[in-house]
């Protein structure tokens, strides 16, 4: 069987997928088909991207193609890039089924209307990431924009969900529009929609005209940024992320605002030639991340809503990957080693984004199907009903805040590395090292801000008091399971950083249009763990967590034989409220209460508009002022057609009261008519 | 780096910051007491708290699997800092093996433990307390972070064995002199006491944090507390001023545990004459000293 047949395989089984879903009425069953069909297809993917991964194998084939009409094919292409977007396709898609096997029971809306487009959507991005043809590029796009518009929808009864989905699909449609607009520049100029021609295109046009290819270059920066959510563009992510039912929710936030990563990793660096304009992009690349870093992830820790919490982490999230994509491009001639790390940072950031990301919004998935609610302020001590869903929660928070051992440090040590490295890089102007430095500290405080908002999330949902008594339906085991592979991954990633490093500085040279130092030169690796090398011979970082695990398990099996040892009684006692009787509701710690100095810290008010966390609560409200002559010109009942009634209707009056004279009145007009008429047959004469 | 030498450092990192813990809060608390015309207990008072604790009878009140194994984590943790700092040579035990930002997280994951072991204890005062404790650890951490970053722009590796090393052969510069003075302001904060220890406010909190534990676990989150003591002014003299230096590793240890004990002296003169600030002016205080110390990054940027 060839390479690719897998790829044709797994597009089968969810066309498959996609038809029986459709037809199936019966909750359990569709689910069931789904997870199946799901499961088969990500296998088949996931051998698929791995077998291109390791060997750094790239593939290529046209299907169709559209020439008589248009000069574009249907041509596919996977090349490391796209392979690692596909396993991280693979992995998630799968997850999210299995939840969403039982998950939508707890709806009352009918499952057609979520479980073909959740194939639709793994089948598009799917789609997305292999085609090699600027056309169909837009075409999945715009298709995947689509079907995660009918998901966001799927709660028809939701105003919120509703509103957020007309706000979404206005901004991601505007940016679209942009994205067809640089197409269409594109395509005038080398007149096919080939990737590999656009790119010989943009190399001339970056000579000829350097101002065209800013503005190219920037209108697909201001396409792809929307839609993965970087502030200040990503306004409608926090809205429209939390409204559709959780699986989909992870799915978006795992690998939908992924795949606009993918897009700029895809035309930053092997679609556009390595030039002056590389740094200038590069740079604001960074800016862009710092700012949503910085604003997406304080305004997170003001949240109480833990779907909404995490899509402002999301937001944050975004914005490593683009520092570390950033940093990596600004210094791509000036130091490749240095470049190389940020780079295999950015990117391995982005994998470990989307294992942990969609990882915690299955955690929300779960409270809301044990609870009905993900309001921090209204569930506690779950984790004494769901102690699988609280252990894999903290996985992921652990990875998310980026704590040693868990995946989240390994790429948070290279973005920060390679960014505070650049300081030393004297070819730079002196500010714009400084601001890479404050760009690294701005992220290595952040990681502790997000680790704060992920305790929170974590301390008030599954510590403290459980507050009433649900029902004792067991979660199902498929929905553990899902959440425990992910957190597998996490920790898998964690402690074994140098197999995962490879595959993405596979993904990464085989996409570069330059060549980059080898593997062996940046990382230092055995199975231990990584020597980070910025220069050629100098070993600057390091990062071995096996070792790490040795000392941490020989300390604790002291601590607890220890424990053990003291041989102490064990008494459960009531909780000590300072000598006063309480209820536990009455002195319940909500969500609301935590780190609320800290949010008065960051809270402000400019003139009407209030800002939590340094994002606006509440938008400014824009009144535009009408001079009063406008709307009288465009009222033409009221200048022209009233008044020309007016006088036809008088007139006709007129005639009419003529008409209605008395006879003798007429007699004479006859009298007088006559008359006239005798003098002109006389005068004729 | 020979095997014996990491081993036998290692064991001496661990010795001073988890054995010798006690004994250095025992003279804390003598020379708090002789400031406030207090007899005081013995020196080694603290040894007999914690031998006492151990055999204390466990409370529980909850059956929160975390609230068990949290506050072991936390005394893991603060060994494993400990063997990222140098005390016998230049070089730390563990200095192949991670570097500053492993070292940040490490402490990081100490405060984890504690605000899990707190909240997994579901008591109000203890969900107070976590909550002040992350976000001093949230305002104080930029400030150690920023002074390492200072050290490794100027020594132009992570390691902090290099940063040490390159500290000691070229001598303080501008920024590197910025840097140590921050991370002193800072000090206070790090290790948690008057008039920082706003997580733990006997009189309002009653204990914060630790209200719940009791017995062995009570003792292990005490213990974690002596140890971060003498484990962040260990951080401030031997990476921040490493002289005096020489090539006897026993006498090396030695001047540090000289170095410490009148570090341990200046903060608990500290403790003894101040209040207590509130969490608010705590964070004020922290956060401007952290966007101050930012300047040492520029500094070190000019290679000042």
């Amino acid at each position: 069987m060839k390479t690719l047949d897998y790829l044709y395989i797994s597009f089968v089984l969810m066309t498959l997928g996609v038809v029986f879903t459709s037809t199936i009425k019966n909750r359990s069953l569709s689910g069931l088909i789904t997870f199946l069909f799901t499961a088969g297809a990500s296998f088949a993917l996931s051998y698929f991207s791995l077998n291109i991964l390791v060997g750094n194998k790239i593939v290529e084939k046209e299907l169709f193609s559209l020439k008589p009409l248009l000069n574009s094919s249907l041509a596919l292409r996977v090349d490391g890039l796209s392979a690692l977007f596909l396993l991280i396709i693979a992995v998630v898609s799968l997850c999210v089924s299995m939840f969403s096997w039982k998950y939508l029971t707890k709806y009352r809306q009918p499952c057609q209307r979520f479980y073909p487009f959740l194939f639709a959507l793994f089948m598009t991005s799917t789609g997305f990431v292999c085609v090699k043809d600027l056309f169909f590029f837009i075409v999945f796009w715009e298709l995947m924009t689509l079907i995660s518009w009918f998901l966001v929808v799927f709660d028809r009864e939701n105003t919120n969900a509703l509103k957020a989905g007309l706000q979404y699909f206005i901004v991601t449609h505007a940016a679209t529009g942009f994205l067809i607009l640089a197409a269409v520049v594109i395509y005038s100029i080398s007149n096919t929609f080939d990737f590999s021609e656009v790119k010989e295109s943009f190399y001339n046009l970056s000579y000829t005209n350097p101002l065209l290819t800013n503005f190219l270059v920037c209108c697909i920066f201001i396409a792809f940024i929307t839609k993965a959510g970087v502030l200040p563009f990503g306004f409608w992510l926090p809205n429209t992320y939390p409204q559709p039912p959780a699986p989909a929710s992870s799915f978006f936030g795992g690998v939908m605002s992924k795949l606009a990563v993918y897009a700029i990793f895809r035309f930053f660096c092997s679609l556009m030639p390595i030039s002056s304009y590389t740094q200038l992009w590069g740079f604001i690349l960074a800016i862009v991340g710092s700012f949503s870093i910085f604003i997406g992830t304080t305004a997170a820790l003001t949240q109480e809503e833990a779907k909404k919490l995490m899509s402002f982490h999301a937001i944050g999230q975004v914005g490593y990957i683009l520092l570390g994509l950033g940093v990596g491009l600004y210094f791509i001639n000036i130091n490749p080693f240095l470049s190389t790390v940020a780079l295999i940072g950015g990117l391995l950031h982005l994998f470990n984004n989307s294992i942990y990301k969609s990882l915690l919004f299955l955690n929300a998935g779960s409270i809301f199907y044990k609870t009905y609610t993900t309001d921090l302020n209204k569930v506690s001590g779950l984790i004494t009903l769901m102690p699988t869903v609280a252990m894999t929660a903290l996985v992921g928070s652990l990875s998310i805040a980026g704590v040693p051992l868990f995946n989240g440090f390994v790429s948070k040590l290279l973005i920060f590395e390679s960014s505070v490295w650049s300081a030393r890089q004297t070819e730079a102007f002196f500010l714009v090292r400084g601001f890479f430095v404050v760009f690294g500290i701005i992220s290595l405080f952040i990681s502790a801000v997000t680790l704060a908002s992920f305790l929170k999330f974590i301390n008030s949902v599954f510590m403290g008091k459980l507050k009433k008594m649900y029902s004792n339906e067991k979660i199902h085991w498929s929905m553990n399971l899902s959440q425990l592979i992910l957190a597998l991954v996490c920790i898998l990633v964690g402690i074994f950083p140098s197999i995962f490093l490879g595959l993405v500085y596979n993904a990464i040279s085989s996409s570069l249009t330059t060549q980059l130092p080898s593997f062996r030169d940046v990382f230092f690796t055995d199975f231990s763990g990584i020597n980070i090398f910025f220069c050629s011979n100098c070993s600057a970082g390091a990062w071995f967590p096996l070792f790490i695990i040795i000392p941490l398990v020989i300390l604790s099996v002291l601590i607890f034989s220890f424990e053990k040892y003291a041989k102490v009684s064990k008494r459960e006692v009531l909780t000590w409220y300072g000598g006063k009787e309480h209820l536990p509701e009455d002195v319940i710690y909500t969500g609301h209460s935590f780190y609320q100095p800290f949010k008065d810290l960051v809270s402000f008010k400019i003139k009407d508009i209030q800002f939590k966390g340094f994002y606006p609560v509440n938008t400014p409200s824009f009144k535009i002022v009408i001079p009063n002559w406008l709307p009288k010109i465009f009222d033409f009942d009221k200048w022209l057609y009233s008044p020309l009634t007016r006088k036809i209707e008088k007139l006709l009056l007129l005639f009419n009261k003529i008409y209605e004279s008395i006879t003798k009145r007429y007699i004479l007009w006859l009298i007088m008519g006559s008359i006239v008429i005798l003098f002109f047959l006389l005068n004729l004469e | 780096m020979k095997l014996e030498f990491t081993v036998a450092s290692a064991f001496v990192n661990l010795f001073i910051v988890l054995i010798l813990s006690p004994l250095f809060d025992g003279l804390t608390r003598k020379v708090r007491a002789l400031i406030q015309s207090r007899v005081g207990p013995p020196p080694l008072q603290s040894y007999y708290d914690i031998l006492k604790l151990m055999g204390k009878e466990d409370l529980k009140s909850t059956i929160n699997p975390l609230f068990r194994l949290s506050p072991y984590m936390s005394v893991v943790s603060i060994a494993m800092a400990s063997l990222l700092i140098p005390i016998g040579s230049l070089t730390p035990p563990l200095n192949f093996w991670g570097d500053i930002f492993l070292f940040i997280y490490v402490i990081t994951v100490v405060g984890i433990a504690i605000i899990i072991t707190a909240s997994a204890s579901e008591n109000p005062f203890a969900y107070i307390g976590a909550s002040r404790k992350m976000m001093l650890h949230l305002s104080v951490e930029p400030i150690l972070a920023i002074a390492l970053i200072t050290g490794a722009i100027n020594a132009g590796s992570f390691k902090i064995g290099d940063i040490v090393k390159w500290y000691y052969t070229n001598g303080p510069n501008v920024s590197m002199v910025l840097a140590t003075v921050c991370v002193f302001f800072s000090l206070q904060a790090l290790i948690g006491k008057i008039p920082f220890d706003i997580s733990e406010a006997e009189q309002e909190l009653a204990e914060g944090v630790l209200i719940e534990l009791s017995g062995p676990k009570y003792a292990c989150v005490k213990w974690t507390n002596m140890s971060r003591q003498v484990l962040f002014c260990l951080v401030f003299t031997q990476i921040f001023i490493p002289w005096p230096f020489t090539d006897y590793f026993l006498i090396n240890v030695i001047i540090s545990l000289l170095k410490i004990t009148v570090l341990l002296f200046i903060s608990s003169l500290i403790e003894a004459l101040n209040p207590r600030l509130r969490i608010d002016q705590a964070l004020k205080y922290n956060l401007t000293l952290a966007l101050f110390s930012l300047t040492s990054v520029f500094l070190a940027l000019l290679r000042l």
